[in-house]
Parts: C-alpha cells; sequence; structure tokens
C-alpha cells in the first residue's frame, strides 16, 4: 500500500512536473518558431506591443572584425558603431519584452475571457443575497449589466463641488464667448445619458449620484442668453429605447430624436430655415451584429444591438475632413453589405466615420448660413442632419484640434450659430473649455 | 524584473533553467546561477547593476580581512573591519533610503538626494551586514569563493524581498547541491501556491485597499473604513507570504533551502507571538543583530532594559520598512506593546481566553495595518474617525460606488486562507492515492488560473519590494 502511495506520488510528480515544463517553454518555443508582428486586437481597440527585434549586419562586424584584426581602428569602429546602438536598443527595450509577452502569450484571449467568465461567477455569488437589480457587468470597470437581461450602462456619476467649480467655469466661458460675439447665436442641446439620470438603477446605493443635479445647477446660473434645450431620459426604458445596450453611445433612435430636438432649439432664432428632414424610416443592416465599447471593455458575453441608420434623403453635400476633402464614413458599403464582421468591430464608427478635430459640411441648397457644432462622437450621428439646413457647418471635437480661436473661427467662417452639444462632458467639463 | 510577470514565468524562467540544467558540473551551474542573478536584477534599473557588484566585492574582501585578522589573534583588526563594514553597508542603506526623509525633515534641499531607490537594497545590505558579523563572531568562516558569496547576495529569488538569510544557511547548498525529484516537484508546487497567492488574492485584495485608501477619508463610513483595512491585511499578508513561497519554491528547484518568514501570524495569541510569526527572517535579524547587543551592552541595567531594547528594535524595524514617519511610528507601536506584553501584559494574555487572545492580537495587528498603509501621518485623524464610526456606519462613497462589493466572497476566502485550515485539508486530500494525483490538479488549475489572471488584469507591483 504504502509502495503503491509512493509511486502514485513519484508519477503525478513527475506528470505535474512535465506539464509544468511544457506550459512554462512552450509559450518561448512559440515566440520563436512562429513570430507575429503587427497585429490589430479587436477586442481591445489597440495595436498588440510586439518584442523588439535584433537587427544586426553581420557583414559589416566581420568586416569590422578583419579591419581591427588588420589594425585598421578606425574604419572598424566605424562599422561597429551602428551595430552596437541596435545591440543596445534591443536590450534596453525592456518594456516591450514586458509588454510583448503578455500581448503575444499563446492563447491570451480565451485565457482573458476565462477571467472574466470567473470573475463574473464572483460578482454573481457576490450579489445573489442582494436585492440589486443591476450587478457589476466586470470587476475592474464601472460598467452595471441588468440581472435579467444583457443591457450595459455606466454606474452613476457624482455631484460634488468640484463638479459645481467645473460648471462655474464653463458659465462664466460661455458668457465670454457670447460677450465677444454678440451677433452669433449660441445654442447648448444636453443629451441626458443614464450617467447621470435618476432612472439609474443603481443610483439609490450612490449618495453623491448626480440625478440631474449638475443639469439643474447649470440651467440655474447658465447665461440669460444662452439658447438651451435638453433631450431627457423619462424613465429607464428610454435608456433602452434611445442607446445602444452594449455602447456608450445614443443608438440611431436616440440621434434622430436629438436632430428634431436641435433644429427645435435653433428654428426660433433661424428665419427661412428649410423644414424639417423627413424620416422614411430606420433601415436594420443586414448581419451587422454591433458589439460595441461596453462590450469590448468588460467582454460581457454579447447580446448584440441590431446596427441601424435612419433611412432620409438628403440635398447633395460634400465633406472635408482636418482640411482634405474626404467622404465620411463608409455608408455605402454597409449598404451593399460590405464591413467588418469581426467580433467587437466597431461598427458605428466605421459607418459614421470616426472622430477628427474638424469636419466641414458643405451643402448645396438655398441658404448662406454657416454654423459651428461642438460635440464629441454622439454629433457623429447627427450633425450631418442639422448641418442640411445649413450652407457650411464645421464640425467640431475639441478632443483633436491643436491651437484654435472661435472668435477668428467665428469671423474667418461667417458663422451665425455655434451649437454645442454633448452630455455632461461636453458642457459642463473644464476639459471641454472654449477657447475664445 | 518581478516573480509573478509574464516575462518572467516564461521568457526568463524557462531560459535561467535550461541554462542551469543543461551544464553539468556545480561550479558551471553557481556561475550561470549568478549570470541570470544579476541579469535578473540589472533587468529593473541597469544602473545599480554596479552598486550591487560594489556590494559584493566590498564585504567579500572585508569577510576575508575579519577571517585573515582572526586567523592571526588579531580580534581588535578584526573588530575593527567589521565595525567599518557595517557602517558601509548602513550608510549605503541610509544614502539612498533616507536621505530623503533626513532633508525633508530638516528642511533642507541636497542635490545629490538619490531620485530612487535600488530594489532590494533594504535585504541585501542586511544580508551584508550578518555575513560579517557572522564571521566575526567564528559562526562562520569567510568564503573564498567569490561566486558562493556573490550568489549568497544576489541569488535572484530572494533578492528583491528576502527571506534573509544568514551565510551559514546557505553555505552547504552553495558549495554542494542536487536537485532531486523531490525538490523539483515540492519547490514547483510551493512557487505556484505562492503565484496563486500573490494573483489570486493579494492582488484582488489589491483592489479594494486601494479603492477605499484612495478616496478622502471624510467620506469613508465604518463599514468601508474596515472593509478596506481588513483587505489591507489581507493584501500584505498574502502579498509578502505569497512572494516567500514564490522565493523559497524557486530556490528548492535550484537545490536551495531558503528558511522560512511566516507561520500564520494572523492566528497569533499575543504581539510577541505574532512577531515570531510575520517576517521571521527579519525578526531574527534584529534580534541577533541589535536586540542581543543591546542586552549584553546593557547587561548591568536593571531597569526597563528589556522593554527599552524592544522599543529600539521595533522603531529601527519600523524605520527598515520605510524612510517615512508613519513607519516610525508603526515600529513604536509595536515596540510599546511588545514592551508591554514583557512587563505585565503578556502574563495576563495567557490567563484570558483563547478567543479572547486572539482577538486583542488581531485587533492590534490590523490597526497596526493602518499607520503602515496611510503614510501621510496628518491623515490619520481622517481614517481612524471613519474607523470608529465617528463618520457613522455607512460614509457618501461605499462599497458599491467603488465596485469592491464583488471581492467579498474572495475575502472570505483569503481569511480562510490565513488560517493552517488549508494545508490541514490538503494534507488529509494527499493521504489517499487519488487525493494526491488530484491535489497535483488543483496545483497545474491554480498556475493555469494565475497566468490567465495576470494576462487580464496585470500584476500589482510587489508591497515589500519598496522596502
Amino acid at each position: 500500500m504504502h509502495n503503491s502511495k509512493e509511486m502514485i506520488k513519484k508519477i503525478s510528480d513527475i506528470l505535474l512536473l512535465f506539464v509544468l515544463a511544457g506550459l512554462l517553454v512552450s509559450p518561448l518555443v512559440v515566440w520563436i518558431v512562429h513570430p507575429e508582428r503587427n497585429q490589430y486586437s479587436f477586442l481591445e481597440g489597440r495595436r498588440l506591443i510586439d518584442f523588439p527585434t535584433l537587427n544586426l549586419d553581420f557583414q559589416s562586424i566581420t568586416t569590422a572584425a578583419k579591419r581591427t584584426i588588420q589594425g585598421r581602428f578606425a574604419e572598424s569602429r566605424e562599422l561597429i558603431q551602428p551595430q552596437l546602438s541596435a545591440l543596445n536598443e534591443f536590450l534596453s527595450s525592456r518594456k516591450k519584452y514586458e509588454k510583448g509577452s503578455a500581448d503575444h502569450f499563446p492563447f491570451r484571449l480565451t485565457l482573458i475571457q476565462a477571467t472574466n467568465s470567473i470573475e463574473r461567477a464572483v460578482i454573481l455569488a457576490a450579489y445573489d443575497p442582494l436585492p440589486d437589480k443591476a450587478i457589476p457587468a466586470s470587476a475592474r470597470r464601472n460598467l452595471l449589466v441588468l440581472r435579467d437581461q444583457p443591457v450595459l450602462f455606466t454606474a452613476p456619476t457624482i455631484f460634488d463641488n468640484a463638479v459645481k467649480k467645473s460648471i462655474d467655469k464653463r458659465i462664466e466661458n460661455f458668457n465670454q464667448l457670447m460677450v465677444e460675439n454678440p451677433n452669433v447665436n449660441f445654442h447648448a442641446y444636453y443629451i441626458d445619458r443614464i450617467i447621470s439620470s435618476p432612472f439609474n438603477m443603481d443610483g439609490a446605493y450612490y449618495p453623491l449620484a448626480d440625478n440631474e443635479q449638475a443639469l439643474q445647477y447649470f440651467e440655474a446660473h447658465k447665461p440669460a442668453h444662452l439658447i438651451f434645450a435638453k433631450q431627457m431620459l423619462t424613465s429607464f426604458d428610454d435608456y433602452l429605447k434611445y442607446f445602444y445596450h452594449t455602447d456608450h453611445h445614443w443608438n440611431e433612435q436616440g440621434a434622430w430624436k436629438g436632430y428634431l430636438g436641435v433644429y427645435d432649439m435653433i428654428a426660433p432664432n433661424y428665419s427661412g430655415i428649410s423644414p424639417k428632414l423627413t424620416l422614411k424610416g430606420f433601415v436594420t443592416v443586414p448581419g451587422a451584429n454591433f458589439c460595441g465599447s461596453y462590450a469590448r471593455s468588460s467582454l460581457y458575453p454579447c447580446t448584440p444591438d441590431p446596427f441601424r441608420y435612419p433611412d432620409v434623403e438628403l440635398p447633395p453635400y460634400k465633406t472635408v475632413v482636418d482640411g482634405k476633402p474626404k467622404v465620411l464614413g463608409t455608408q455605402e458599403k454597409f449598404r451593399k453589405g460590405i464591413f467588418s464582421k469581426e467580433p467587437y468591430a466597431d461598427l458605428r464608427t466605421a459607418y459614421w466615420g470616426g472622430n477628427f478635430g474638424v469636419v466641414q459640411y458643405k451643402f448645396e441648397n438655398n441658404t448662406t448660413r454657416n454654423a459651428i457644432i461642438i460635440s464629441d462622437s454622439y454629433a457623429k450621428s447627427l450633425d450631418v442632419f442639422i448641418a442640411a439646413h445649413f450652407h457650411n457647418v464645421y464640425s467640431l471635437d475639441l478632443r483633436y484640434i491643436g491651437k484654435y480661436s472661435l472668435n477668428k473661427l467665428i469671423n474667418e467662417f461667417k458663422i451665425k450659430d455655434v451649437i454645442i452639444l454633448g452630455s455632461q462632458e461636453v458642457l459642463f467639463s473644464t476639459s471641454w473649455l472654449i477657447t475664445p | 524584473m518581478q516573480l509573478s510577470s509574464i516575462h518572467f514565468l516564461f521568457l526568463f524562467l524557462p531560459i535561467a533553467l535550461i541554462l542551469y540544467f543543461l551544464l553539468p558540473f556545480q561550479r558551471w551551474r553557481n556561475l550561470i546561477l549568478l549570470g541570470v542573478s544579476l541579469a535578473f536584477y540589472a533587468w529593473g534599473y541597469p544602473a545599480y547593476l554596479l552598486l550591487l557588484l560594489g556590494v559584493i566585492l566590498i564585504n567579500w574582501g572585508l569577510a576575508l580581512g575579519i577571517g585573515t585578522c582572526r586567523a592571526g589573534q588579531k580580534a581588535g583588526w578584526a573588530k575593527a573591519v567589521m565595525i567599518f563594514g557595517i557602517i558601509a553597508n548602513l550608510a549605503l542603506l541610509a544614502f539612498y533610503k533616507y536621505t530623503g526623509f533626513i532633508t525633508a525633515n530638516l528642511g533642507v534641499t541636497w542635490n545629490l538626494t538619490p531620485k530612487t531607490l535600488p530594489l532590494g537594497i533594504s535585504f541585501f545590505t542586511f544580508s551584508a551586514v550578518s555575513y560579517l558579523v557572522d564571521i566575526y563572531n567564528e559562526i562562520t568562516p569567510p568564503s573564498r569563493n567569490l561566486i558562493h558569496f556573490a550568489l549568497y547576495v544576489a541569488l535572484f529569488p530572494k533578492i528583491l524581498q528576502g527571506p534573509i538569510t544568514r551565510y551559514e544557511q546557505v553555505e552547504s547548498d552553495l558549495a554542494q547541491r542536487e536537485t532531486t525529484l523531490e525538490d523539483l516537484a515540492d519547490g514547483s508546487r510551493r512557487f505556484i501556491i505562492g503565484l496563486a497567492k500573490k494573483i489570486l488574492i493579494a492582488d484582488q485584495m489589491a483592489v479594494i485597499a486601494n479603492s477605499v485608501f484612495g478616496v478622502k477619508f471624510n467620506l469613508l463610513g465604518m463599514d468601508l473604513a474596515w472593509y478596506g483595512l481588513i483587505a489591507y491585511t489581507l493584501q500584505i499578508y498574502f502579498d509578502f507570504s505569497g512572494y516567500t513561497d514564490m522565493a523559497i519554491g524557486l530556490g528548492r528547484i535550484f537545490g536551495f533551502h531558503l528558511p522560512e518568514n511566516f507561520n500564520y501570524p494572523y492566528i497569533s495569541r499575543s504581539i510577541s507571538d505574532f512577531w515570531r510569526r510575520w517576517h521571521m527572517t527579519l525578526t531574527a535579524w534584529f534580534r541577533s543583530y541589535v536586540f542581543y547587543p543591546l542586552e549584553f551592552a546593557r547587561k548591568r541595567e536593571k531597569f526597563l532594559r528589556q522593554q527599552s531594547n524592544l522599543f529600539i528594535v521595533f522603531i529601527l524595524t519600523g524605520l527598515w520598512h520605510g524612510a517615512s514617519w508613519n513607519f516610525v511610528i508603526w515600529g513604536g507601536y509595536f515596540g510599546l506593546i511588545l514592551a508591554l506584553e514583557a512587563s505585565f501584559l503578556g502574563k495576563r494574555l495567557k490567563k484570558l481566553p483563547v478567543f479572547l487572545q486572539h482577538f486583542y492580537s488581531l485587533l492590534l495587528i490590523v490597526l497596526g495595518w493602518a499607520f503602515f498603509r496611510v503614510e501621510n501621518v496628518g491623515q490619520w485623524g481622517a481614517f481612524f474617525k471613519a474607523l470608529v464610526g465617528l463618520n457613522g456606519w455607512t460614509g457618501l462613497e461605499n462599497a458599491r460606488t467603488l465596485n469592491v462589493l464583488l471581492f467579498y466572497p474572495l475575502m472570505l476566502v483569503a481569511i480562510v486562507g490565513c488560517t493552517p485550515l488549508v494545508d490541514r485539508l490538503s494534507q488529509k486530500l494527499q493521504t489517499s492515492q487519488w487525493g494526491l494525483a488530484a491535489a497535483r490538479l488543483v496545483f497545474l488549475a491554480l498556475f493555469l488560473l494565475s497566468v490567465a489572471f495576470i494576462l487580464t488584469n496585470g500584476y500589482q507591483p510587489l508591497l515589500y519590494a519598496q522596502f
């Protein structure tokens, strides 16, 4: 009995060591035998870090050695110097080894998904005895998911003195812009998101939850002449209807509602504005399963959002992106069924176009009125509709613009309307202060 | 380089193992082990490799000097060389570790103040000091083999965080060692246990602790303050003991028998018991090289001698952990409790029911970690206010707002893991043949799981490496 136990111990030890050795060595073998470079991870939306490469010119090294033997040291030094630099760079790229070994680890994504599954199991166990209607979707990100359906959303944001100070600064900024440009209409359109809404499922657990306090504070203190409108969530069902369930953006219905709201906001101060665009319906792109930023960042098992766009007839127009003529987005390709089928591919950005500093919409219509829209990625799915009512519209994303002066742009482009469009971040945060 | 990083596990370690086991002779193996140890050290901050090499060379030379003086019956000279060596090592440690602290407290600026702390300096200078003293005391003869001594100081599994070894503990392994199948298997298992402790428990507890200690303390309620403090208590234990397990396991794979550093410290019945179980090699170092010499030097003093010596030793222990007042006070806090236990409290404690002894120890230990974690002494008031409930049971921040509520099941597992229960269960499991095989599968699963967690979440820096 004792002997057989010893034998089993020995065999299981050998097996353990054998498997462990295999596990330890196999990544190294894979990296050497099958090195992969320039890979893009759709899941993480980033390019993977590669191991550093050593590019030595062995002919130069051999020649340098010969020159040294011949006593021609100066020539030898000249030949060997670049090789030493290459070697030094290779050896000093420690961060690249560290990141490269993690990024190119065999079955990395499978292992990451396994970890996320385990973390979700822990979350379920932890919240099982609790009454929460929404639970964390991930252990590391402040994302929530409804217990009974795969709807992802962000945990509430907070309202405190720092937010108040930030709003005060923005109001001061708005005042300054309006004083310096008395003939321009300044509009602000607030997009209510679940992050600041009282209908956020987790709001009750957040003593400092915003619950629209920032909005109320802004409305109470905003400049009198700022033309202001808002698109509010009136229930959690509104969130389900107007926002993607896997992404932080509004969906086609939200964006269209936004267009209608912006139109109603600007129309009273825009005599002769062309009629509202007519929506023929929302077209679902067959086979386009959208798993957006929430699904991507939490790796929550994705139930894709159907990808739709509003079917609207627009007057002819051209776009200029950062000063160069460019067609924004790949809308025609989508209509032909050409788009990425990669899981977690950012279909929304692919369809509407990415974020750029300045996008100019040049419409061939009867008006000469020009406008500036200051917004973030939310605007991508509606600024073309707003632009249809103007001759030239310059859509600015301040995150992608270096130095600029709004006053200068207003004068240069003969701007009549400035429309600031967005949620809390765009309207209230100091990182979106507008340079006069 | 950290032992729990992907590039260590799958790049450095396999290469080191292959190179080591390919070589047939002990001498070559020592040489290659020294080479990989120096490469391991140089990885983090190559410039400090020269410093490490300097420490090795100087101490090796000094030790030979002490040995020669001893052999020539020149005890006075031997003592002088030893004292010079101790001062030189401590001066080096003080320069890198305490210059900033001293100049800041004196309100002066000094251009030579080091910006970074060489990794493991507190550990390898203490190893060097113990070596010099042991040679002077003729506990061990000086090593004539520079490679042996260099490996003693720089052996890569232990250089960053110990265990702090005495030369005599590894002397025979340096000269002659074999790695048996049992060594390999036990070492691997120990390494995996350490890795899992670090990645699956300590790093998860770190998420709670970092979140809680990262908010303004006036926003904390009593619930969150305790949740964060308990998480930190678990983090520091699993982080440090996990590293020690990895170091001991790796040592074993390479044929070394490194000393233990932990013995279930959170089941202590007194604070003196705690310090016999926590960071045992550091406590042993201070006992051998500070406490006993102090006791000897002050043997004629009767009044509170032991108590005051304990206090001095623990102030120094605190200071060893870091150059800031919170560590000094943390050391003083334990020094005071130990002095009280040595005076009367210890005897009275023993008369209490066992669970009260545990409660007393654990409460003081956990409170002690608050001093340790909150480095800004000015913030202590706010934190302790929250801890005793003066901000109410719940505050403006809570476990949900910080997204740390989900970790409580793991915290319960970690609490059980602080007791010998898991070890006993594992031993019981391994009494049967199939239990034995199943246990090996558990180790493999733990390894894979740890790797998966590192790939997903990265890893937290080792807490004790900064000391």
